[in-house]
């Protein structure tokens, strides 16, 4: 085993020798900065998409808050028009009451 | 360092010229630990930039010029890696050639002449790369970089941000899978030579 061992360290230790390292070639450099700019204008590229999203994002929000704030919106649900007493009235009124069974429809039933 | 640390602290500081300059630097080294780890001549290139890419865009990330080197090595280990794991399926079919060439490291081992000193050191690194092969790919690079790189527990330790014991645990039995298939490949392709010999005397 021990001789093994020394085999394979003399194997490795000659892949080192014969593996020694390559000088880059002529183009090494400029295909780096080729790459580091692709992927920098694609970054670029994400953030320009990115802020478009938010800005739509943005406009909607306040497009639709405007809406609910505005006389506009607030007449398109008669619910929203309507006062508390308003509210109380009709919740209370005795087809609501009899169809939550507090009392019955027609009093002489 | 091939560099001094103020280099780095300017390539950090997105001074293209400094990062230039610290390319021009590791270049050759990297490629070589490259050629080493994946054996594919023709796709050290690719990797090595992609290297420096990571390098470009992770600088800030830098907690220190002073690790800067252990930095630097952790994204040729991560390239690597990542290389190795795309050709697996072409390093499985590589395996399989393993037997191809235990004949021709019989004879390298045997001393036997090569046509050529170029022949001989193709031999030694397609039987190299073979053995390698019988060990995940994790365990080829930590391996390769521990037994060819020459690089200490402790630089390992730094590089992987691992405990020493756990490394050296997983160095032994990457060296005992290898030393496996060596003994195996080597006393198969000295059968076969015997085999050959025989059968060429008749």
């Amino acid at each position: 085993m021990s001789d093994t061992n020394h085999a394979l360290d003399h194997l490795l230790a000659r892949y080192r020798a014969v593996t020694p390292d390559p000088d880059p070639g002529a183009g090494f450099m400029p295909a780096l900065w080729q790459r580091i700019e692709a992927r920098r204008s694609f970054a670029w590229k994400l953030r320009i998409y990115a802020r478009g999203l938010v800005s739509v994002a943005a406009a909607v929000c306040l497009a639709v808050t405007l809406f609910q704030f505005s006389p506009l919106g607030a007449a398109a649900d008669p619910f929203y028009n309507q006062t508390y007493l308003e509210t109380l009235r009709n919740d209370s009124s005795p087809e609501t009451l009899a169809y939550a069974a507090v009392v019955p429809a027609e009093p002489g039933q | 360092m091939l560099v001094d640390f103020q280099l780095i602290e300017k390539a950090r500081n997105g001074d293209d010229a400094a990062f230039n300059q610290v390319v021009t630097a590791y270049r050759k080294r990297i490629l070589g630990t490259i050629a080493r780890l994946i054996g594919r001549p023709e796709d050290v290139e690719d990797v090595g930039q992609e290297v420096f890419l990571r390098l470009y865009y992770s600088l800030d990330q830098l907690r220190a010029p002073e690790v800067f080197e252990p930095w630097l090595y952790r994204l040729t280990v991560n390239a690597a890696y990542d290389y190795l794991r795309k050709q697996k399926r072409r390093q499985e079919s590589r395996m399989a050639d393993l037997s191809e060439i235990q004949v021709m490291m019989a004879d390298a081992v045997a001393g036997a002449k090569f046509d050529s000193d170029r022949q001989q050191a193709d031999s030694i690194r397609e039987f190299v790369h073979a053995l390698l092969s019988t060990v995940s790919e994790e365990d080829r690079i930590l391996l390769t970089l521990k037994e060819v790189e020459g690089r200490s527990l402790k630089e390992l330790e730094e590089i992987y941000g691992v405990k020493e014991n756990a490394l050296k645990v997983r160095l032994f039995r990457a060296r005992q899978r290898v030393l496996k298939a060596y003994e195996e490949s080597v006393q198969s392709g000295i059968a076969d030579r015997r085999k050959g010999s025989a059968s060429g005397g008749s």
